[in-house]
């Protein structure tokens, strides 16, 4: 007997496809001790990251490439995730992608960081804001062997307080 | 032989490479726990309980701790970096998370020049690379382009 494979493409989902979340400036302007747990994260201890000296070329001590992506960090207004976890159903997955989108709602358990494909203009500086600005570029279902599987293409453009382009990134979740 | 170094990377050139040249192994771990705890730190990101927590992580139907694919990703970007020198510049780079990282796994970050060419008078590099584990498992596909000095 065949099972009818749920489509969970609904005209709510459809309709947050291109939606544009606002804006949003990170928490703090970049910071140089930030800089330095993220280049010892990963195990990069290129001297442009912390030596003003080696890093004259770049106008002083740099952030690595991908930092833009990780710096949108918890607010005080935002609510502790980690309260959270004393709700049975509660799994730490966060169905709002991304600050300002509307979240996904599709009943699928598992989410996933599918990867992502970076546009790379330049570092960011110490003492620089970052401002993010992400879209729903496309939300679509495949049915594998394993059952329906969604993906979400979410196009995030980092740029500085200033306007400038830092990095633009197209990162696909996958929901199963 | 190209060394990749932990301190700025060595000046090269355009002419220093050619295609099918396969790159130096970076060789990462074994992975532990407290590489992803470091890198949950560094983003200020603890909410996926199975990124540190075995009991959960096997609770929801995973093998064990899973270490983040964005880790394994941007030690994929740091080695391309380590491995065009100083003053090449990084235009693209894309990741696949198709396999997972787990704890006392090794990380392997290997690359090879595809292709080599010029466009608009500048002198450009794509690279396929990639994280495989010690079972020879590709965890991390990837790919670069990479514009480079000439001599």
């Amino acid at each position: 007997m065949s099972e009818t494979i749920p489509d969970y493409i609904t005209p709510e989902v459809k309709a947050i496809i291109g939606a544009e979340a606002p804006p949003i400036t990170a928490r703090h302007a970049v910071e140089s001790s930030e800089v330095r747990r993220f280049h010892q994260a990963l195990i990069d201890n290129a001297p442009r990251f912390w030596d003003p000296e080696a890093s004259k070329r770049y106008g002083g001590p740099v952030a690595p490439m991908g930092f833009p992506v990780h710096v949108f960090r918890r607010t005080e207004e935002e609510p502790d995730p980690l309260a959270m976890m004393d709700q049975p159903d509660y799994d730490g997955v966060d169905r709002a992608l991304r600050p300002g989108l509307p979240p996904v709602l599709v009943p699928l358990k598992r989410l996933m960081n599918g990867g992502y494909e970076y546009e790379l203009f330049r570092h960011a500086r110490p003492g620089e804001g970052i401002v993010l600005k992400s879209r729903y570029a496309d939300i679509y279902q495949r049915n594998g062997r394993t059952g329906p599987i969604v993906f979400v293409v979410i196009e995030d453009s980092y740029e500085t307080g200033a306007g400038e382009k830092l990095l633009r990134s197209t990162n696909t979740i996958i929901l199963r | 032989m190209l060394n990749v170094e932990t301190v700025e990377p060595t000046r090269r050139c355009f002419e220093d490479f050619y295609e099918g040249q396969d790159l130096p192994v970076v060789t990462h771990g074994p992975m532990m726990v407290g590489h992803q705890v470091r890198w949950a730190g560094a983003c200020d990101n603890y909410e996926s309980e199975f990124h540190h927590d075995e009991y959960v992580a096997k609770a929801q139907g995973l093998p064990g701790i899973i270490l983040s694919g964005p880790l394994m990703a941007s030690y994929l970007l740091t080695a391309v970096v380590q491995w065009m020198g100083r003053d090449a510049r990084l235009v693209k780079f894309h990741d696949q998370n198709r396999g997972s990282t787990m704890p006392r796994d090794v990380a392997y970050l290997r690359g090879r020049v595809k292709r080599k060419y010029e466009e608009g008078g500048k002198a450009f590099l794509d690279l396929e690379c990639r994280v495989e584990n010690q079972r020879g498992e590709v965890t991390t596909p990837g790919s670069a382009v990479v514009e480079l000095p000439r001599r």
